[in-house]
């Protein structure tokens, strides 16, 4: 045991100084965010700064549209919905490949995946054509639906190579046991699915949470979630370099603290006495 | 699922897993919007640029709002996006604003498509034309070009200007020298030739001084075109033959136009390392930091030179007009490359009238005094001859010699590519991968190219 | 009530197919009538039918293949550079150590922000003059380089900027895919005293690998159809040596307005994604039926 936990410290040691390399570009965001721009600009560029917190107040007064907190509550229920919509059809349709009988499995498959083929681009004008007359311009159900499309041939490739990895022993002896196919399903399929099923929320959140296109092309002000009007700030002094990465540390905060919550149900092996790996 | 199956998947779930999907779950309940109050009034909503203009605007028209009763709401848009977004609207047949300030140059793109409302009857009613000059109105409200139909008011006045680092420019030693190298004053330089020499006599690596930075890079909009054609059309050079018959080979490629190219090649030596990629932001940096001794900026983005809090030589920049050029053939010409937006009304808007009223606001005497006190640029020429209007930024006094050299690009829909394609190959000329020649010769070949497949020449 | 199979089959599946076909056979019938017409969608002139036209052109464009081989280029150095360290850092990450839960979601972070901001800000971090790189770089005593906008850096710019936002993803798959791998399978080599490598050869990658393939499938289809990091990061130069095919398809759709050309262009893509993605499956059935 000893031996074990002298390998886990130097690989603890190794693994944080490879993080902080890594992130080195997020402790520069975090320093551009507290530097007037004169100090973030500066030539050569500044270790040391007296820190302002200007940019984080200029995000809560913006001067005009929608507020930034309206935004981000835009933000919250498109992404969170979306994740949960793609996250548990996906799961749904993954199971129906993975075990049923289906005739041209491979060509509903491969459609499925040819809906992520596109450059999202080509798509935006008959999108925001067709959106304009069913009224989901502007909307968030709008925005939700996107998004869910968007991850959806993700999500269910993804659970079907899940259940694919689950023995069909599960479900099979339950049912003997006389549970019906969808109570087996839920009790005993789907907690084994776990960990691909946080693997495709965070995905899913992920890009929800940072699409900008179609939040901007598809909505006016009401449904217009956090990310346009943070991503590419310019003003008459130029690129707003504070106020952009101070949205942007604002902005990751939701999706990592999601991500960390999730976290034992990704990873194996998290405490000490787990099974080895 | 049925609600009784869930506690049954819960059981085997960790209980942050629960507690996740319940929450995921109630966010896919809706949250509602919250209730709009009962609109009895008119609200018109403006589509502009995410910047300090278009939120003074907004603050203007407070005051319009208490004199109608009619509420003013902004749209706005980062740059970078901005024509995107107005144009997918537009594609879609039905706009989320009222009134837009598209850049002059989208003009022809916007009314070919009939996306702006003509408002020609009621220019010729209620604005007076004398007010402006004829090549703001050009650019900003009609089109075709000579044709007397009308889209737009003008709405905030851009064009290419240069700033300068006075410390430099004044320092006696420096002067001295600048004489015994180039033999003339060292001061802001009228012609483009001694603005050449200005910027190599700056060019210092070693202390980390260069001569100037402009637009260079290959886009058509904030891009190299957008610095180039005040150097281009100064030293004689022709885009086309004409409005009627666009012939551009011979024209654009003549002997003008080479000059033109090769002292802009040339110029690109005095720049810092990797200005290739300089756009909008690099260039202010780039003055705001010192490293350079002179900049060609749009004058809308004057305050970030002369604001203490983002330009560490703000006391000591001063600004000078573009410069004039002598032709091959030995004769002076001198033309300013304008921007900026017109105000334009969408042709889908349910507010017609009210939108009209607000173009008549704008265009008051009394409205445009406020946006140039306010440090904003107008090209309202009851404005610009006043000399109260001096006073009102440090950019003004160029901003009245300017006023009469302006010019613009084409503004016919193809301009996107004519403009991408210029800057993109004189972008490569400097960098040595082509040379002006070529370059200017290929600009030629290609520009034909694109009209004749646009129909201009006939089908 | 008991569901049959068949019914919950379709119950299932409903919800993702009838999404998937309200929501996109539109917009992908739209997009494949218009590559064989001369339309532009700001215009109020009908679509004109050109036949093949549009496909023809663009075959034939020197332009169209020198861009072709910049995505290529691009996707190849992004994704193999993506796989690499991802693959490596999951399984470390996947090893015992203090403080997992924490660093695996810091390793995790950069591909939490929006890409868009990341290109904008690595832009911003190459500069050579105001940029944190190059400055590092010289007090190393390294040359400094132009990162964006020397014609020889450019593209690698740009991989190094999908790299760090998309290495994450390769984390997140392989991490998930290592929890597919029955633990008692370790247990029992084990006892049988068998090497790290042939644990991983005979157990780890044959359970992974479908997953792996997954990840790289669908990075190599994200990285050739989109175009956030060349439009904020480059803008397609110096020159053109960094535009690649979406972004042409972007300029030509929104810029030039030639929709019946972008359409055709973007089904050009779709092909060559179809091409790879069959290989990808391909080798995903192969492993599967292992």
């Amino acid at each position: 045991m000893r031996e074990e936990k002298l390998t886990a410290l130097i690989l603890t040691v190794l693994l944080s100084i490879a993080a902080a390399l890594y992130l080195f570009p997020v402790y520069w965001m975090v320093s551009t965010a507290t530097k007037t721009r004169l100090d973030a600009l500066s030539i050569p560029p500044k270790w040391i700064y007296k820190p302002t917190l200007e940019h984080f107040k200029a995000i809560f007064s913006r001067g005009s549209g929608s507020s930034f907190a309206h935004q981000l509550l835009n933000s919250f229920i498109v992404s969170f919905a979306s994740t949960g919509l793609v996250t548990i059809f996906g799961s749904l349709a993954g199971y129906a490949f993975s075990r049923f009988p289906l005739k041209a499995k491979d060509d509903l498959l491969f459609f499925i995946l040819s809906t992520r083929m596109l450059p999202p681009i080509v798509v935006i004008i008959p999108l925001a054509v067709m959106y304009r007359s069913l009224g989901l311009f502007d909307t968030r159900l709008g925005l939700i639906i996107a998004y869910t499309v968007f991850n959806l041939s993700f999500a269910v490739w993804m659970m079907k190579s899940f259940v694919d990895e689950i023995p069909k022993e599960y479900e099979e002896a339950a049912m003997v046991d006389g549970y019906s196919r969808l109570r087996a399903f839920l009790k005993f399929v789907l907690p084994e699915m776990r960990t691909g099923m946080v693997a495709t929320a965070i995905f899913s959140l992920i890009t929800s949470w940072n699409e900008f296109t179609f939040a901007l092309l598809l909505t006016a002000d009401k449904a217009r979630t956090a990310p346009p009007s943070i991503a590419q700030s310019m003003g008459v002094s130029g690129t707003n370099w504070g106020y952009i990465a101070a949205g942007s540390l604002l902005l990751v905060i939701p999706v990592a603290a999601f991500t960390f919550i999730l976290r034992k149900h990704l990873l194996r092996g998290f405490t000490f006495g787990a099974i080895k790996g | 699922m049925s609600p009784d199956m869930l506690p049954l998947f819960f059981e085997r779930g960790g209980s942050e897993m629960r507690r996740a999907l319940t929450a995921l779950i109630a966010l896919c309940i809706l949250i509602p919007f919250p209730a709009a109050p009962a609109e009895e009034k008119v609200t018109l909503t403006i589509m502009w640029a995410d910047w300090e203009p278009a939120h003074l605007l907004l603050k203007l028209a407070e005051e319009f709002t208490k004199e109608t009763g009619i509420e003013v709401r902004g749209n706005f848009v980062p740059w970078p996006q901005y024509h995107d977004k107005m144009f997918v609207e537009f594609a879609s047949r039905k706009t989320s604003f009222d009134i837009c300030l598209p850049d002059s140059q989208w003009i022809g793109e916007a009314v070919e498509g009939g996306h702006l409302l003509e408002l020609t009857d009621w220019i010729k009613e209620k604005v007076d034309l004398n007010n402006y000059p004829e090549m703001v109105i050009k650019s900003y409200s009609e089109y075709p070009d000579g044709s007397g139909r009308y889209y737009g008011v003008p709405g905030l006045l851009d064009f290419v200007l240069f700033a300068y680092r006075k410390d430099l420019f004044e320092d006696p030693k420096e002067k001295e020298e600048f004489k015994k190298r180039y033999g003339y004053e060292l001061k802001v330089p009228e012609t483009w030739e001694q603005l050449r020499d200005i910027a190599e006599f700056f060019t210092r690596p070693e202390q980390n001084l260069y001569g100037i930075a402009m637009w260079q890079a290959p886009l058509a909009t904030a891009g190299l075109v957008d610095e180039f054609l005040g150097l281009f059309w100064s030293k004689g050079g022709r885009l086309w033959s004409g409005y009627e018959d666009k012939k551009v080979v011979g024209y654009l490629n003549d002997e003008a136009g080479y000059e033109a190219a090769k002292l802009w090649v040339e110029l690109y030596k005095f720049h810092p390392p990797g200005a290739a990629n300089y756009s909008v932001d690099e260039v202010l940096t780039a003055m705001q930091q010192g490293l350079v001794a002179m900049a060609a900026i749009y004058a809308a983005f004057y305050p970030a030179l002369t604001d203490p809090k983002k330009s560490r030589y703000a006391d000591k920049i001063g600004f000078f007009m573009s410069p004039a050029a002598v032709d091959p053939s030995g004769k002076k010409h001198h033309y300013v490359q304008l921007g900026g937006q017109g105000m334009s009304i969408s042709a889908y808007t349910p507010h017609k009238e009210e939108a009209l009223k607000f173009l008549e606001w704008w265009i008051r005497e009394e409205t445009q005094w406020k946006f140039a006190e306010a440090g904003q640029i107008t090209p309202d020429k009851r404005v610009v001859y006043d000399d109260r209007f001096l006073k009102l930024a440090p950019i003004n006094e160029v901003v009245r010699k300017s006023l009469p050299l302006l010019r613009d690009f084409w503004e016919i829909p193809e301009y996107n590519e004519m403009a991408e394609y210029m800057s993109r190959k004189l972008n490569q000329a400097c960098l040595g991968q082509i040379t002006p020649k070529e370059a200017m010769d290929d600009i030629a070949r290609r520009h034909e190219e694109i009209l004749r497949a646009a129909g201009y020449y006939g089908r | 009530m008991r569901i049959g199979d068949t019914g919950l089959k379709w119950l299932f599946l409903a919800p993702t197919l009838l999404l998937l076909l309200f929501i996109v056979v539109f917009p992908l019938i739209w997009s494949l009538g218009l590559s064989f017409c001369k339309y532009n969608a700001t215009r109020d002139e009908p679509p004109l039918f050109v036949g093949l036209q549009n496909y023809r052109r663009l075959l034939s464009s020197p332009d169209v293949w020198r861009r072709f081989t910049v995505t290529g280029r691009y996707v190849l150095l992004a994704v193999a550079g993506e796989f690499a360290l991802g693959f490596g850092l999951a399984l470390l990450l996947n090893r015992r150590f203090y403080g997992k839960g924490l660093i695996t979601t810091l390793f995790l972070l950069p591909m939490m922000f929006s890409p868009v901001v990341i290109g904008t800000f690595f832009r911003f971090m190459l500069d050579p003059n105001w940029g944190i790189v190059d400055h590092v770089l010289s007090k190393l005593g390294l040359p400094r380089i132009a990162w964006t906008s020397d014609p020889r850096f450019a593209i690698y710019s740009l991989v190094i900027c999908d790299v760090w936002i998309w290495t994450p993803f390769m984390i997140l798959m392989t991490l998930a895919g290592l929890s597919t791998v029955p633990p008692y399978l370790y247990e029992a080599a084990e006892i049988d005293r068998a090497s790290w490598w042939l644990k991983f050869r005979y157990i780890t990658l044959p359970h992974i690998a479908p997953i792996l393939i997954l990840a790289l499938l669908f990075r190599t289809m994200d990285a050739i159809r989109f175009f956030d990091q060349v439009y904020v990061l480059t803008g397609g130069g110096p020159g053109e040596v960094t535009e690649t095919v979406p972004f042409y398809i972007y300029k030509v759709a929104f810029s030039y307005w030639r929709t019946g050309e972008s359409c055709a262009l973007a089904y050009i893509l779709v092909i060559v994604i179809i091409g790879l993605s069959s290989i990808y499956i391909h080798y995903l059935n192969k492993v599967r039926g292992r």
